[in-house]
């Protein structure tokens, strides 16, 4: 059991969870916690945004059932988190980086770019969010960066746009940079990775895979990197982008689909009850 | 007068009938009552030279005519004394040692081990006496006070809370060390716990074993995945020794298509299950979907341990193997029971490929008979290809129980020696080539059995003892 230190809504999809740990002194840039809400419930990666002593804040971004269940019922105990997990981001100074986040991947990118920023990088953050409701940190984000592009894909907030769209205006604008990071979504990443291709711009992203144990027993995080297979959970989650096989990854995202609408709706009948009873 | 010897009136243990097993994850056999256990511990013979005999085949030397001679006294507590000597789970291994191969398998009614001949009887059920006292001992409540040495002062690190570690931490703290147990996983048991389904041991008894040992004054640390979060080099610093016992848990694929959608490692599958619930989902939230009709490829305690899961789940249960029974590591018995289910076991069958739409979904799995060629390097015959024969077994997903490969998290760039398939390489005391680092289970051997890897973690922490108390001043 963990203890849970504050939760706030940012919008209504998404919370941030801060949480009493020991462990978070043990966090390097780029890692990621598994975290159970209780007993019931799937185990989830969530990356770390801040790190402090002896806590650290995670985003939690409301999509299907696990996500709903941290952001409505975990109120001050986390049943189980497994911290840190993952390969750290290999931070060095690369020159003049690009963040490029979607939706939740704004929490790692701004949780790497203070580290690059440290390494005497010149950070350039672009957020493209699905719309309004995924517009978070943006504070956080433009406070480490040189220039700060928000960008939405039905144009709610900020300039209207896609992330190739968002690349291609940022490169016209700012020219082109040493280094791109994606993160947030394999679609997203697949798209800035054949741009920045093309560019010869090396790209490095977090590759978004089913995660069940995080320890590298399971294989179900599997991805092929230049027709090898990794494990996103202890490889990853960061890899180069050039050499990932995004159509297998974004394939193998859609394995549970069904599942993953069937758990929501049973989450959903269990929430009205609850609410119902005023839990 | 001459004792009448009792060859083949063995007591069953009671048995939940094949319909109803397979609708429930619950035990299925039901352990011995009082009168059974009394009246089978009769049966043993109380063998002078029991030594060459069960007591060999027993990995790690239980005192077997020991204890079942306390059963037939009626002293209970004195038999579960006499079995935790050697085997510090004996509810845990009545239920899951291979006792065929084993304790049973050398019972002079049985097979004369000393003679080497095979006599007319049926073993003594050496494995259900066992689980018997050790559940009774865990029913009724009774406390068993445990001897435990002064503190040392001496901190002593283990990575990996299954079999081989939880014995280890065991011994050590009897003997006055502070022990620290990191697990990445939300619970304790290893293998015996997200492997080994609840029909076959029950989780609440690891827990309850687990109980015992927190009581001793071990501590455990779940969701620390060692060389992750802490690196063995800092445990090191931190600890006066360290053993790894991390096993060797990761799945295993390796067919074309096994990139397919349904396509499971074993160890995906069954810890979906067994730690996460996912009989339960929706309820419960991790999924797992196998269609109507799974196939599982493998044939040892995995491949068991898949398909009694899968046909729980009300799946139409098929299981490849390229061998035949005989040579089958899993208990035989198990394969009565799977069959009595209602899975259908294709021996002698290879598979050589996972066949999928242009969605990307299994639906069938492709295979080749076999048949039983010339003796292969282990004396066993080798399985060659029947010319045309391939055919295809349709499907909805495929179960991959084909062994496991060492996970090597916890060491991988340490400086540790290991052997060519990634377990570590260690002398007769457990040590590793870094000082104060001891290892045992699965990371050495690569797969084997739970008793051994207790066996293991027991040994290695008499060496760990004798490490410290030779070499160390106690650390301020
Ligand atoms: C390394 C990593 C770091 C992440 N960091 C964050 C973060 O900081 N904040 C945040 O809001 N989200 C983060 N995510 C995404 C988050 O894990 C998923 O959104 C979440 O698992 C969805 O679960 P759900 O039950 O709410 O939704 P579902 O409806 O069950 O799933 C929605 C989608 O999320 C993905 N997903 C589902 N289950 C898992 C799983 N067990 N592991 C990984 N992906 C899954 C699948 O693509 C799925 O289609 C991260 C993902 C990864 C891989
Ligand atoms: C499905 C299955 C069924 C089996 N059935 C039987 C049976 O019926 N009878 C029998 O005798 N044997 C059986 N076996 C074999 C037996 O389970 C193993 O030989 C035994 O569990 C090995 O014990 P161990 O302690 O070495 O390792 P494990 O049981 O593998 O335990 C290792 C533990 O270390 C943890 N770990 C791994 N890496 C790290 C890390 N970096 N940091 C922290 N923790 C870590 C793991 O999460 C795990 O909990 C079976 C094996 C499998 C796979
Ligand atoms: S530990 Fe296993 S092999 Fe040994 S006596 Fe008990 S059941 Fe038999
Ligand atoms: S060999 Fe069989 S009969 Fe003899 S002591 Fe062992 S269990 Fe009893
Ligand atoms: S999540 Fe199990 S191996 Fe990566
Ligand atoms: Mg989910």
């Amino acid at each position: 059991m963990y203890k849970v230190l504050r939760k706030e809504r940012l919008t209504p999809k998404a919370v941030l969870l801060e949480v009493q740990d020991e462990r978070a002194k043990l966090v390097k840039p780029g890692q990621y916690a598994l975290v159970q809400a209780n007993e019931e419930s799937e185990p989830i990666p969530l990356s770390f945004l801040d790190v402090k002593e002896s806590s650290y804040t995670f985003l939690v971004e409301v999509g299907g059932r696990a996500t709903l269940e941290i952001a409505e019922l975990v109120e001050e105990k986390i049943q189980f988190i497994e911290a840190p997990c993952g390969s750290p981001f290999p931070v060095k100074n690369y020159g003049k980086v690009l963040l490029i986040s979607k939706n939740w991947g704004v929490a790692p990118l701004i949780n790497i770019g203070r580290a690059l920023k440290e390494e005497s990088n010149e950070i350039y953050f672009v957020h493209v969010a699905e719309d309004e409701e995924r517009v978070f940190l943006t504070k956080e984000a433009s406070e480490i960066s040189e220039e700060f592009l928000l960008f939405t894909e039905d144009g709610s907030l900020g300039e209207e746009g896609n992330s190739e769209w968002a690349l291609g205006y940022f490169i016209e604008n700012f020219g082109k940079p040493d280094l791109i990071v994606s993160a947030g979504s394999n679609l997203d990443s697949q798209m800035i990775n054949r741009f920045a291709e093309e560019r010869n711009i090396p790209h490095i992203a977090m590759v978004n895979a089913h995660i069940l144990d995080a320890n590298g027993l399971c294989l179900a995080c599997r991805v092929l990197v230049e027709g090898q297979e990794k494990l996103a959970c202890i490889d990853g989650p960061w890899f180069d982008a050039s050499k990932v096989d995004w159509d297998y990854a974004i394939q193998k995202e859609a394995f549970y689909k069904e599942e993953e609408e069937k758990a929501l709706k049973t989450f959903l009948r269990e929430l009205q009850r609850l609410k119902a009873r005023g839990r | 007068m001459a004792k009448k010897i009792r060859y083949l009136d063995r007591n069953k243990e009671p048995t939940l009938p094949p319909e109803e097993r397979v609708k429930t994850f619950r035990e299925f056999e039901l352990g011995y009552s009082v009168n059974l256990a009394l009246d089978e511990a009769q049966r043993c013979l109380f063998c002078k030279d029991a030594e060459q005999r069960c007591i060999k085949g027993c990995p790690v030397h239980v005192d077997i005519p020991g204890f079942i001679k306390k059963i037939t006294e009626g002293d209970l507590v004195g038999a579960y004394k006499v079995i935790t000597q050697s085997d510090i789970f004996p509810s845990i291994c009545g239920r899951v040692c291979p006792q065929e191969r084993q304790c049973e398998g050398s019972c002079i009614l049985y097979y004369d081990t000393v003679r080497n001949r095979k006599n007319k009887g049926l073993p003594v059920a050496i494995g259900a006496l066992e689980k018997f006292v050790g559940d009774f001992i865990r029913i009724s409540g009774i406390e068993i006070e445990e001897e435990k040495e002064p503190p040392t002062g001496f901190r002593v690190a283990v990575i990996g809370a299954g079999p081989a570690g939880l014995s280890c931490a065991h011994e050590l703290a009897k003997k006055g060390h502070e022990v620290h147990v990191y697990e990445a996983l939300p619970k304790p048991g290893g293998v015996m716990y997200y492997g080994i389904p609840n029909a076959r041991l029950d989780k609440s008894i690891i827990e309850w074993e687990v109980k015992r040992l927190e009581k001793l004054g071990i501590k455990f640390f779940y969701g620390y995945l060692i060389g992750k979060n802490i690196t063995l080099q800092e445990l090191r610093e931190k600890y006066d020794a360290v053993f790894i016992a991390v096993g060797a848990g990761r799945g295993k694929l390796g067919l074309p298509g096994d990139h397919l959608k349904g396509v499971y490692s074993a160890i995906d599958f069954l810890m979906r299950v067994n730690l996460y619930k996912a009989n339960e989902f929706p309820k419960k939230g991790v999924p797992v979907e196998l269609g109507k009709r799974t196939v599982i490829i493998g044939g040892g305690f995995t491949a068991v341990d898949c398909a009694i899961t899968a046909n729980r789940l009300g799946v139409e249960t098929h299981v490849v193997y390229r061998r035949t029974r005989e040579t089958s590591s899993a208990r035989q018995e198990e394969w009565d029971h799977l069959m009595e289910e209602g899975v259908k076991i294709h021996w002698l069958t290879q598979p050589v490929e996972v066949i999928g739409n242009e969605k990307g979904e299994v639906v069938g799995l492709k295979c080749i008979k076999m048949e039983l060629g010339e003796p292969d390097e282990s004396g066993r015959p080798r399985p060659v290809p029947v010319p045309n024969s391939e055919h295809i077994i349709e499907c909805d997903s495929v179960i991959f129980a084909i062994g496991q490969r060492a996970n090597p998290i916890a060491y991988e760039g340490s400086g540790i020696k290991t052997t060519k398939w990634g377990t570590i390489e260690v002398n007769e005391r457990y040590e590793t080539n870094l000082e104060g680092v001891f290892a045992g289970g699965d990371v050495i051997n690569g797969g084997d059995r739970v008793v051994v890897a207790l066996a293991h973690g027991k040994e290695a922490a008499k060496y760990i003892h004798e490490y410290l108390m030779s070499n160390k001043e106690v650390r301020k």
